[in-house]
């Protein structure tokens, strides 16, 4: 069984169709990797699987590990383990990090049933995780993301990503307002998570990305549709001639 | 006037004869000056601009009587609020002081505190002077109506350099128990800092059952370079009505440092009244307030800098949900002597539901020409991403709203500078937001 399987997803946004009928499969223990032009419907995909309200799913359906993933909210679907690391991570004054990890993992556990970490088991713990991801303890006392730099932003989404262990990471742009070296060791971090049981779906419109995070698949997305599939190969091929291949324009 | 019968005047009667048996004749004429003020104003209405967004017409469904004593309350200390907080505890029944439930071991000679009842019995002449004193003030109806109606009271008198290291603690409970429609009663307070003195006051509002009314009115006169923290927490039932007013008057180098927290009550008003008559004084009034079903919540302050370098700050943090409405009415005056004055103020509110209400209303009146003043409002909602980035980890919409409505609210109790109380105040907004209902926001639908 797929991991998570999208058929014939139709999706818009007030009235304005994005996704016009978008086919995907991804199994346990792959990377894939969506590439394509600005406007093709990357975010909103992520967006989608991630359940942002305000989307609309108009046609077609997405199951995950089974389940009918569009019937679940949002915090249901992050129990569940799907996680969306953010395009732009979200800034939040007043909550301290370590504060909301440990709302969130709570959050699974209760669901999963397990029983939820007390104060001192879970200092413990993301401190443990903080350390392999190098990632500064003083990061973990600070408001969520507020005055973090670009590079530590998409760090604190992957140290959440290493408390939260999910089974669909999303990727929306990681590679985003990171430096060379600040991919490396996101791109680092994620590979560490990434194992036979989970999946990464990683959007990105370069390739750069990809030398650090090898994908298994490769699929370009245009117009609200794959369009095109292939392995890491058609990756370096769309870097070298452009998307414009895939647009309207050049259709 | 008014087409309707007032509750409160149809009491002055029997007012009037139970008093004159026992209050001295000063007193007496005080009350029945207070009574003709009251006639004369009656209950303010919405036409005043002091009372432009909080209206007291649901006082007229009612059928108040002038609250009974109470001596013997069943009340458990470990019941009341903050009960393990180290104080020295002051407890009001419907405005009477209960001796029995009050607990104030340890006080020394250093002050004199009291029930103001017992105080003007013992020593009548120099409250006389006093109440003689405050009476020319141009008060307000409700002012009145406390001169007219009050019984009892806090009166503390700190002396000339005396530290206390213990906060006093009132507690007024309103009990209403059933045999009235509604009950009013009008606590009247005295605090008196000597110079270079220092007290923590704290005061817990609660009532138990019943509608009920408190109507109150507090003197508090700052010596030179005397410091005050005063703390206040509103929570009576939400089918109470909560009147009080502060009258504040600050000396050379004092320090007054207010922090009101309003989650109770149907109608609850707050209302404090600084006057800075010394130089480099600082008065510091500040808030946390939430408001939810169909709760109205003012907070209104005035401060007047009357001498020249001092300073005053104001900040309010004003949650609203559901039908709920809050006020925030905060006027600096800076008279024309006041030169070098400083004064900042600032409210913030954040509204959960589409019918939820803020009225804020920041206003500078300055006759001086070399000040430094500003003032700020800004009303909000959640924010739609912020939601969702919490949501999108597992956390449930409701946590995840009562997360934020807390990160808007925290840095608001760093205004209190006695770490149990703020601690306290924490909790008690924590146990309020847990209430909150509210789903009908839909921060999600795309515009």
């Amino acid at each position: 069984m797929a991991l998570l399987e999208i058929k014939n997803l139709h999706a818009k946004i007030g009235d304005k169709q994005i996704l016009k009928g978008l086919n995907l499969t991804i199994n346990a223990g792959e990377i894939h990797a969506i590439m394509g032009p600005n406007g093709a419907g990357k975010s909103t995909l992520s967006y989608i699987l991630a359940g942002r309200f305000g989307y609309e799913v108009t046609e077609g359906s997405v199951t995950y590990d089974g389940k009918n993933l569009l019937e679940m909210s949002p915090n249901i679907r992050a129990c569940e383990g799907v996680f969306l690391a953010f395009q732009y991570p979200v800034e939040i004054p007043g909550v301290s990090n370590s504060s909301f990890l440990k709302h969130a993992l709570n959050a699974k556990r209760r669901y999963m049933g397990e029983p939820e970490l007390d104060g001192l088991e879970f200092v413990k713990m993301i401190k443990s995780k903080a350390k392999e991801l190098d990632i500064a303890v003083d990061m973990l006392k600070r408001p969520v993301n507020v005055g973090f730099s670009g590079g530590e932003k998409k760090r604190n989404e992957t140290l959440q990503m290493a408390i939260l262990e999910p089974k669909l990471a999303i990727l929306d742009e990681t590679d985003s307002g990171l430096d060379i070296d600040a991919l490396r060791i996101v791109a680092d971090g994620v590979n560490r998570l990434h194992n036979a049981d989970n999946a990464i779906l990683a959007i990105t419109h370069y390739q750069r990305l990809l030398d650090y995070l090898i994908p298994d698949f490769v699929h370009v997305l245009a117009d609200g549709k794959i369009v095109k599939s292939g392995d890491k190969s058609l990756a370096l091929e769309l870097e070298a001639n452009g998307y414009s291949q895939f647009t309207k324009t050049a259709a | 006037m008014t087409g309707y019968i007032d509750s409160f005047t149809r009491g002055f009667d029997d007012n009037m004869k139970n008093l004159s048996a026992i209050s001295p004749s000063w007193l007496n004429n005080i009350k029945q000056q207070g009574q003709e003020n009251y006639i004369n104003l009656g209950m303010p209405t919405t036409r005043l601009e002091q009372w432009k967004y909080t209206s007291l017409k649901e006082l007229q469904k009612h059928d108040f009587c002038n609250a009974g004593d109470i001596n013997d309350y069943d009340l458990n200390a470990n019941d009341m609020p903050l009960s393990d907080m180290d104080a020295y505890r002051f407890v009001f029944i419907n405005g009477k002081f209960n001796a029995a439930l009050s607990d104030m071991d340890g006080l020394g000679n250093d002050m004199e505190i009291s029930s103001l009842a017992a105080a003007i019995k013992n020593t009548p002449d120099r409250f006389k002077d006093i109440f003689t004193d405050l009476e020319d003030k141009d008060i307000g109806a409700m002012a009145a109506l406390n001169n007219a109606c009050f019984k009892d009271g806090l009166f503390m008198a700190i002396k000339p350099n005396i530290s206390l290291q213990k906060p006093i603690y009132i507690i007024s409970y309103g009990v209403n128990n059933n045999d009235q429609d509604a009950i009013a009663f009008h606590p009247r307070n005295y605090i008196h800092m000597g110079e270079n003195s220092t007290a923590t006051l704290l005061e817990s509002h609660i009532s138990l059952t019943g509608v009920t009314l408190s109507n109150s009115q507090s003197h508090i006169k700052l010596e030179n370079n005397a410091i005050l923290q005063h703390y206040k927490n509103q929570n009576e039932a939400i089918n109470s009505y909560h009147l009080a007013v502060t009258d504040v008057i600050l000396a050379d180098d004092a320090i007054y440092n207010n922090f009101t927290l309003q989650i109770g009550g149907a109608i609850a008003r707050n209302e404090v009244n600084c006057k800075i008559i010394g130089q480099n004084a600082a008065a510091h009034i500040n808030g946390a307030c939430f408001a939810n079903g169909s709760q109205h919540i003012d907070n209104t302050s005035l401060i007047e800098h009357i001498a020249p370098n001092s300073k005053s700050f104001e900040a309010f943090k004003i949650v609203v949900d559901n039908n709920a409405r809050c006020v925030f009415q905060g006027k600096i005056k800076v008279h024309k002597d006041a030169q070098k004055s400083d004064g900042k103020q600032m409210s913030r509110a954040l509204l959960l539901s589409k019918r939820a209400e803020v009225n804020a209303k920041p206003e500078l009146e300055i006759y001086a020409d070399d000040v430094k003043c500003s003032h700020g409002s800004t009303v909000g909602q959640l924010d739609e991403m912020q939601l969702f980035y919490l949501i999108s980890r597992g956390i449930d919409e409701k946590a995840a709203r009562n997360l934020l409505i807390q990160a808007f609210l925290y840095e608001i109790f760093d205004k209190i500078q006695a770490g149990d109380i703020k601690q306290a105040f924490i909790s008690l907004m924590a146990i309020k937001l847990t209430d909150f209902t509210s789903n009908d926001l839909n921060l999600f639908e795309v515009k």
